[in-house]
Formats: C-alpha cells, structure tokens, sequence
C-alpha cells in the first residue's frame, strides 16, 4: 500500500522538487579596485546561479575571463597575469542562505556563509545579502570585499600601487524558476 | 664647443626617445576592451542547436575559449542588463540551454532592426560554458526575418 502511495505520488514529489529551486543565467557580478594610480573596474553579466528554496543552498559559478573591462591591457593583466583563467577558468561559491523563508514576500537582509573558490584557492566568505521577491522572481544583491591576497595573487612590485589590496565586489541575481 | 653639440644631440635623442615610449604606453595602455574581430575567420560555423549539441553537456567536442565562432540560430530574448545588449538564442530543448551574447557597443544601431524569433547569425569570441554557452563582443553577421 505505502508503495502504490510512493508511486502515485512520486510525480507530484519530484515536480514540487524541481519548483523548488530557482536559476538566474545572467548574473551580474562586478569588482572595482580603487588606488590613487587608477580605478579599475569590471563586469560580468553571465553569471550562473541556482538556489534551492527548500534547504537554502546557493550555488554561483562564474567565468573568470567573461569578465569585460574599459582596457584591453586590464583584461590582459587580469586573465594572464593575476587570474590566470587558463588553469583557473572558473570562480565557484557554494553556500547556504541563513534563516531564509522563501514564503515571505517582504524584503529581507540575510547572511550568505560558503566557500569561495578562485585562482585554486578556497575561501570562507559571509556575505550580507538583500533578498526581494517580486511575483516568481528573487533578487539577490549585496556588496562584498575580498583581499587580493587571499587568493594567492601576486601582483609585480611595479604594479602594486595601480591595484587595491581590497577589491570590491558588487552583485545581482535575478532568479527565476528553473526549467530544467 | 664639441661638448656641448654633443650634449644638445644626446638631450633632443633622450627627449624623443622619452616621448615615443610614452606615445607607445598611451597607444597600448589605451586600447579598448572589445576584441576587433571583423576581420577575423571564424573557427566553427554552426547552428545553435548543433552547437550546444556538440559543446554543451556530454558534447563531443570541446572548443577552446577565446576561439572566434560564428553561430546561427533564432533570437529568443535580447536584453539590456547593465547598460549591455545581450541576445539569448535558442538552443537545446532537452538541457534548457541557450547560447547568450553579449553585443559589441558598434552593433547598438543594427540591433534595432533585430526582433524576437528572427534568424540571425552573429560572430563573438567564444568564452565557455556554463548551463548556456557564453559569448562576448559579438556583431551581427547575417539577419532575416
């Protein structure tokens, strides 16, 4: 009997499942590094990202040299030199939305705790984060600050003064209900 | 008197030479972040759904990023995210994939004649896949209604 359940209800479980997680395919991501020197800025706007609303877990993963840059040479230095996208083409965060309820509609601020892993160098990152609901879409956005080097990033004595120790990372996610 | 002929030909060569090493940083330190590639070749010329059939998941081939591609498929979506235009093409059905391309700032006037379900062809700089296939600094080849 509780198998003929488990079979009768099996489809209605799995497309719960599936509803349950929500996909923004062109999250935007940008950094900006401010130094006296110059200001560097960039922006990616294909960033994936997939949250499962019924356990709170985030996932983001991004292409290191889908970055765009207003310098050819910045993104030269960038994917060459510092990123090296070519053995490190991705940067991945795997998380948890902490006290996060899907069901209320308001405005919410909520902390984001995972792992950043970029350059092959892992991360523990909090990040604060503004979470709005409109109809079936979430909007994930926050700000964020990572040390260059924590991520194992040499920077050559003679460009340290054109690049920030800190780099500032902005981001928005527009999620809206997975397909596939 | 040599002496200072000497000097005054070895100060005017320093100077020149200073200002074409400056003249040359500022050509190259200025040089904008679009990749020029009107001239370029493509290296695949493909439809979108053949394409995310052979790179996409399980594909068979693998391309390498930055590779020049021209691909031809039907506009599912253009938007305009962060002050960029960006077309989406349909791509596989059976993964949900689409190829997303992120136009060259040149092609904001040709973008105007481009509508939803029309069959353009465009040619960007392949950057990777991640559940879509990535494109950037792309232009517009060919469009038909």
């Amino acid at each position: 009997m509780n198998k003929l359940l488990l079979i009768l209800f099996l489809p209605i479980m799995l497309v719960r499942a599936q509803s349950d997680k929500v996909i923004a395919r062109q999250g935007q991501v940008s950094f900006f590094s401010y130094t006296s020197v110059e200001h560097i800025k960039a922006q990616n706007n294909q960033v994936l990202s997939v949250v499962d609303l019924s356990s709170n877990e985030i996932a983001v993963r991004m292409l290191m040299n889908a970055f765009v840059f207003e310098k050819a040479l910045m993104r030269d230095h960038f994917n060459e030199s510092y990123i090296e996208s070519d053995i490190y083409p991705e940067g991945i965060f795997e998380g948890k939305i902490l006290d996060f309820d899907s069901a209320v509609s308001d405005s919410q601020t909520r902390l984001i705790k995972g792992v950043f892993s970029m350059h092959g160098v892992q991360q523990e990152l909090e990040i604060k984060t503004k979470i709005e609901q409109q109809n079936d879409t979430f909007i994930l956005s926050g700000t964020f600050q990572v040390l260059v080097q924590d991520y194992n990033i040499n920077i050559p004595p003679l460009l340290a003064g054109n690049i920030a120790k800190t780099i500032t990372v902005d981001f928005r996610f527009e999620y809206e209900p997975y397909e596939n | 008197m040599s002496n200072l002929k000497r000097n005054g030909i070895g100060i005017g060569a320093l100077t020149i030479l200073i200002v074409a090493v400056f003249w040359l940083f500022k050509v190259i330190y200025q040089q904008p972040g679009t990749v020029d590639i009107v001239n370029q070749d493509p290296l695949y010329d493909l439809d979108a759904t053949t394409f995310m059939e052979l790179v996409g998941k399980n594909g068979e081939i693998s391309i390498a990023p930055e590779s020049v591609v021209e691909i031809k498929g039907v506009v599912k979506e253009i938007n305009y995210l962060n002050n960029r235009v960006t077309i989406l093409l349909e791509g596989s059905e059976t993964y949900a994939s689409h190829v997303i391309c992120d136009m060259q700032s040149t092609q904001n006037d040709a973008m105007a004649q481009i509508e939803i379900r029309d069959t353009v062809t465009l040619k960007g700089v392949y950057k990777g896949f991640l559940k879509d296939a990535i494109f950037l600094n792309c232009l517009i080849a060919e469009q038909r209604p």
